[in-house]
C-alpha cells in the first residue's frame, strides 16, 4: 500500500470502501496495530503505533472494539457470557461486568435475548451481540470489517442503524464495506481505496464515484 | 496476580480438560508412559546409589605389620593422615581365632603350628571410597607397615562402574524428559488449537499475552500433576512388592546388600514424578501457546 494519508476527527462515521483486495482489511489491521507499517505514521488515540510497544498493545485495543464480518462469537456461550467474556478478560471488575452487560444489550436491541446461544439467533441478532461485546467497554473507536457481508438488506439497514445510533452517542465510526446499498443511503464521508491506494475522500459521498 | 484472576485461569484450566476429555486422557497417557520409565529409572538409580554408599562404607585398607613394629606409633600416625576414619587394631593371636573361626571344622590344622604366623594388622577404614587407592599408597610407606592389601581391583571395578550406571542413568533422564516435553506440547497444542477462536477473540479484546497464557500453562501443569500422580501410585504400589520380595530372595541367597525401603524410595520418587510432570506440562504448553499469541 502507497499513497494512504487519512484523519478521521472523533466522533465521525466513515465508510472505506473499494473491492476486495484494495487494501481495506491492512488499514484497519494497522489501525488496530495486527500488522505494523513498513514505512508511513499511523497514529491512533493519540498514540503512535510505529513506536508501540508489544504488551501496550492490549491497552490499545481495550479502546477499540471490532466487529466482523463473520461475527466471531463463542458457540458455547450465551449472548450474555459472549458479552461479558471480552471483560473478564481484560481483568474488568466484577461490579462492572454486572453493569455494562445488561446496558449494552439492550443498546443493541437485545435486553431479552441474553440467554440464548448463538445458533438460536438470527445472523443480525448474533451481529447484535458482537456489537454488544465490541461496545461494552465503552471504547472511543468502532472499526468494523464488512459488517452487513453475510447479511440480508434489510437486516443490514438495521445493523447500519445501529452504527448510526451509536455514533450520535459519541463513538467514532469507521466501517469498511462493499456494500453499495448502505453507502450511497448513509451519504456520509467516504474513503475509497483502489490497488492499494487512497484514490478519493468525499465528506459526503456515495460508493461510487461517478466522474 | 490477583487472586480473581486465579480463579478464572483454573475455572478456564479444568473446562478445558472435561471439553476436552479425550485428547486430556490422551495426554495423561502420554505422560504416564514416560515418567513411568522415568520414575523406574529414578529408582534404579537411587538403589544404586544406596548399594554404592553401602559398599563404599564397607571398604576397609588392611596394613599387615611387621613383628617389630611400634604399634602404638603406628596407630597414632595412621590416624594423623588425612583422610582416616577409623583404626582398629587386630593381634596376632586375632588374626589366629579368626583364621580357626573361618576354617570351622577344620581348625585342627592350626593346631600343629610352632609359632603364629599370621602378622598382626590394622584395619583402616577411610573417610571417602574414592581415595582408598592413595591412602593405601601412603600407609604402605610407613615404617613397620609390611604390606598393604585393600581388595585393589574390586573397589576400582565397583567405584567405576557405579559412576558409569549413574553417568547413564541422568544421561537416558535428560533424554525421555525432552521426549516427554516434545510428546505434551504437541498434546497442549491440539487443546490450544480447538480454542483459538477463543484467543483470537482475547487478543483483539486487549486481554494480555500472559492472561491468555495463564489458563493453559495450568492446563498443562494439571495434566502432568495427574500423569505424576497415576504414575506414583502404580510404581509405589509396584516397588513395595519388589521389595518385600526381593528381600526375602535376598535373604535367602546371604547377600548383604538391601533395596532402599519403599518410604523413602516413595518419598524421593513423589518430589521427582511431581516437580518433573508439573515442569513438563508448564513448558510444553507454554511453547504450544506462543505461536497463538501473535495475533
Amino acid at each position: 500500500m502507497t499513497d494512504i494519508s487519512f484523519h478521521i476527527d472523533k466522533g465521525e462515521f466513515v465508510f472505506l470502501v473499494g473491492s476486495s483486495g484494495a487494501g481495506k482489511s491492512s488499514v484497519l489491521k494497522l489501525i488496530f496495530r495486527e500488522i505494523v507499517a513498513d514505512s508511513g505514521q499511523v497514529t491512533v488515540l493519540g498514540r503512535n503505533l510505529n513506536r508501540m510497544r508489544r504488551r501496550e498493545v492490549p491497552h490499545l485495543r481495550r479502546q477499540i472494539g471490532v466487529v466482523y464480518q463473520d461475527f466471531r462469537l463463542l458457540p458455547e456461550k450465551t449472548a450474555a457470557e459472549n458479552v461479558s467474556f471480552a471483560l473478564e478478560v481484560i481483568e474488568a471488575h466484577p461490579n462492572q461486568i454486572r453493569r455494562q452487560v445488561p446496558r449494552v444489550l439492550n443498546l443493541v436491541g437485545l435486553g431479552d435475548k441474553g440467554h440464548r446461544y448463538p445458533h438460536q439467533l438470527s445472523g443480525g441478532e448474533q451481529q447484535r451481540v458482537a456489537m454488544a461485546r465490541a461496545l461494552v467497554n465503552n471504547p472511543s473507536l468502532l472499526v468494523c470489517d464488512e459488517p452487513t457481508g453475510n447479511l440480508d438488506p434489510d437486516t443490514s439497514w438495521q445493523i447500519i442503524s445501529l452504527l448510526n445510533h451509536i455514533n450520535l452517542m459519541g463513538t467514532t465510526v469507521l466501517i469498511a464495506t462493499h456494500d453499495k446499498d448502505v453507502v450511497d443511503r448513509m451519504n456520509r464521508r467516504v474513503l475509497e481505496l483502489q490497488n492499494g491506494r487512497l484514490t478519493r475522500d468525499d465528506s459526503r459521498g456515495v460508493y461510487r464515484h461517478e466522474v | 496476580m490477583k487472586f480473581r484472576n486465579v480463579a478464572y485461569y483454573v475455572k478456564e484450566a479444568t473446562t478445558g480438560i472435561w471439553r476436552n476429555r479425550l485428547m486430556s486422557l490422551a495426554s495423561v497417557i502420554v505422560v504416564v508412559l514416560t515418567l513411568l520409565i522415568l520414575g523406574a529409572f529414578i529408582l534404579i538409580n537411587l538403589n544404586i546409589q544406596a548399594i554404592t554408599e553401602e559398599i563404599k562404607n564397607q571398604v576397609e585398607i588392611v596394613a599387615y605389620l611387621l613383628d617389630e613394629a611400634d604399634t602404638v606409633h603406628l596407630r597414632s600416625e595412621l590416624l594423623a593422615l588425612d583422610g582416616v576414619q577409623q583404626v582398629t587394631y587386630v593381634s596376632k593371636e586375632q588374626a589366629l581365632e579368626r583364621l580357626r573361626e573361618r576354617l570351622g571344622d577344620q581348625a585342627g590344622i592350626t593346631e600343629g603350628l610352632e609359632r603364629n604366623p599370621l602378622p598382626a594388622s590394622f584395619e583402616i577404614r577411610p573417610q571417602d571410597a574414592e581415595q582408598t587407592a592413595a591412602l593405601a599408597e601412603k600407609i604402605a610407606r610407613l615404617s613397620g607397615v609390611e604390606s598393604v592389601d585393600y581388595g585393589q581391583e574390586i573397589v576400582d571395578q565397583l567405584l567405576s562402574f557405579s559412576r558409569g550406571i549413574q553417568i547413564f542413568g541422568y544421561t537416558v533422564i535428560t533424554f525421555l524428559g525432552v521426549v516427554s516435553l516434545f510428546l505434551i506440547a504437541n498434546t497442549i497444542k491440539l487443546t490450544v488449537y480447538s480454542r483459538r477462536r477463543q484467543i483470537g477473540i482475547m487478543k483483539y479484546v486487549g486481554a494480555t499475552d500472559w492472561f491468555i497464557r495463564w489458563p493453559f500453562i495450568l492446563e498443562g501443569i494439571f495434566l502432568g500433576l495427574l500423569g505424576a500422580l497415576v504414575t506414583y501410585l502404580l510404581l509405589f504400589y509396584g516397588y513395595t512388592l519388589l521389595y518385600f520380595r526381593s528381600s526375602t530372595w535376598l535373604y535367602q541367597n546371604f547377600l548383604s546388600v538391601q533395596l532402599v525401603v519403599p518410604e523413602v524410595a516413595g518419598r524421593e520418587l513423589l518430589k521427582l514424578l511431581f516437580l518433573m510432570g508439573a515442569g513438563i506440562g508448564a513448558v510444553g504448553s507454554a511453547v504450544s501457546v506462543r505461536r497463538f499469541l501473535k495475533v
